[in-house]
């Protein structure tokens, strides 16, 4: 797979909708060890209503499906999530902005202008234990595969395995952020739960494409 | 872990609901919201800055009681423990801030700052003008020696919107209430204190959402030990000069009496008596702590630019 449209861009994010709705369980019984449990269930209600949305409109780019996708997660969810996560989704719109479909140049430019989104609003660095240990290492991955010619599909399984990597160092960090800082050294051994997340957006979207090819 | 009677996911929007259809002389929604998380206070007078508190749901009467007069004008909730959506407290400063501006008030949890912040930044796209105004005042939320900036918020929003609620009614700007503001933010220091009965010991800087304690004295059960600690903690913090006055306010929490509310206030007072002037007490149930038996204390230092605004003879009631 060369480019991907926007229709197969479309059906991977329903994808990515319905991995986070089942995980729900899961990232709150991470987020109530070390967080105020709410994160799990910000998810949920934030990429229901985002597939509530895909599942009935039609969007002619990927431009304006991924714009419409980021402040539908804004409007909707709240908490540290929402604007988090629906940053991801329009801070890199720039990079995409007239294209019809997106080649793995366009794709890795999209989420590098994310990562560095989060960065600058969440004012958070590698190491201060956030999604953004997670999300960095899949957006340097997918560098790396652009510079290596991969294919679509391998390119995300690659990202998918940064992620988790970037997720699995969390575990050894201390919290600086939010409200699991206050939980301090007793941090140390859990993951981040926005890592976590991270790790199931990609590996949802690996597993979209590679069904795909 | 909590339990509801109610679905959760509607919970802060069923209750603004609910408290608009029981008192419709005092409160509105808002069509445009979103989440349906907003309640705005009727009447509110023309021409003057807007104070909008925002802040999670499941806390009440944080902060949807916090809707009066004397505090804020609009009530921006989250769901249960999360911060409201940027989108909610935009369309919030764009139905009653458009004339003389809003101050976004919340207490300085990422959520909060993220979603005040990148409301702010909305508003602002549309020529609407916004001040942000975290309330930093949880003196143990940060290591001793951490820029106040990065502490987060507890009882103390109070003050701030009493203060806030004074300068608008005076007619200030929203810069000169903001630079107002942002002075008493700078004087306020506040703490959790909870009653451990099993290790029999008092706890400080336990977090709203049951972070742990991060100072325990096995040895100070009694009522007065526990007053004079949380007397002497806010006030090195605070460091009061020659001529300031304190103002205290004690929030019970969830298991505790109102009697002990009032006995453990009456502490702090006769411990303070001897040490500085005090202008004011206020005692009531602000917000929410589930099963916990303590109180929330909070401190104001009221000096000479705040005094203007300082209404001594009026508690802070809901």
């Amino acid at each position: 797979m060369h480019d991907i449209t926007t229709a197969q861009l479309k059906s991977a994010l329903l994808h990515v909708c319905d991995s986070i709705i089942q995980a729900e369980p899961m990232l709150t019984e991470l987020d109530t060890v070390i967080g105020d449990g709410d994160h799990g269930i910000g998810m949920r209600i934030g990429f229901t209503a985002l597939h509530k949305q895909l599942s009935v409109m039609t969007y002619e780019s990927p431009y304006h499906l991924l714009h419409e996708a980021g402040m539908t997660l804004i409007r909707v969810m709240g908490g540290t999530s929402g604007v988090i996560f629906g940053t991801l989704f329009i801070g890199g719109l720039s990079a995409i902005e007239s294209k019809e479909s997106l080649t793995l140049a366009d794709f890795s430019a999209y989420i590098s202008g994310g990562t560095e989104a989060i960065q600058k609003r969440g004012r958070v660095n590698r190491g201060d234990k956030t999604m953004y240990d997670a999300l960095i290492e899949a957006s340097e991955s997918l560098k790396h595969s652009v510079v290596e010619h991969l294919s679509f599909e391998s390119a995300l399984n690659e990202a998918a395995k940064a992620s988790v990597c970037g997720m699995e160092n969390t575990k050894a960090m201390i919290s600086r952020m939010g409200r699991s800082k206050n939980f301090r050294e007793k941090t140390i051994g859990h993951p981040d739960t926005g890592a976590v997340s991270v790790t199931i957006i990609f590996k949802a979207l690996a597993e979209s494409f590679t069904a795909e090819a | 872990m909590d339990q509801y009677l109610t679905k959760t996911d509607t919970l802060t929007r069923d209750c603004i609901d609910s408290l608009a259809a029981l008192y419709p002389q005092k409160y509105r929604t808002l069509n445009t919201s979103h989440n349906g998380g907003v309640l705005i206070r009727r009447n509110l007078p023309e021409h003057k800055v807007r104070l909008i508190v925002s802040s999670g749901g499941g806390c009440y009467p944080l902060s949807a009681g916090y809707l009066s007069k004397e505090l804020a004008d609009a009530s921006v909730n989250g769901n249960i423990r999360s911060a409201p959506s940027a989108y909610d407290i935009y369309e919030t400063a764009k139905a009653i801030g458009r004339d003389k501006g809003s101050i976004l008030i919340y207490n300085n949890f990422m959520g909060d700052y993220l979603n005040n912040d990148l409301a702010c930044e909305l508003l602002h796209l549309e020529n609407i003008e916004s001040r942000l105004c975290p309330c930093t005042d949880d003196c143990l939320s940060v290591p001793a020696g951490t820029p106040r900036h990065e502490r987060t918020g507890l009882t103390g929003l109070l003050y701030l919107l009493k203060i806030g609620s004074v300068c608008v009614r005076k007619g200030l700007t929203l810069d000169e209430t903001h630079r107002i503001l942002l002075h008493a933010n700078d004087r306020i220091s506040s703490v959790t204190i909870t009653f451990d009965f099993h290790q029999h010991a008092i706890c400080l800087g336990n977090g709203f959402s049951g972070e742990p304690p991060v100072l325990t004295y096995p040895d100070r059960f009694h009522m007065s030990q526990a007053a004079s600690t949380v007397y002497d903690l806010l006030t090195s913090d605070l460091l009061p000069q020659s001529g300031n006055k304190l103002s205290i306010l004690v929030s019970r929490l969830e298991q505790t009496r109102c009697e002990e509310a009032y006995i453990f206030t009456n502490e702090i007072r006769k411990y303070a008596s001897h040490l500085h002037q005090i202008t004011d007490i206020n005692i009531d149930y602000y917000t929410y702590l589930l099963n916990t038996h303590g109180f929330f204390v909070s401190m104001l230092c009221v000096d000479d630019i705040l005094q203007p605004f300082w209404i001594e003879d009026s508690p802070i009631t809901l």
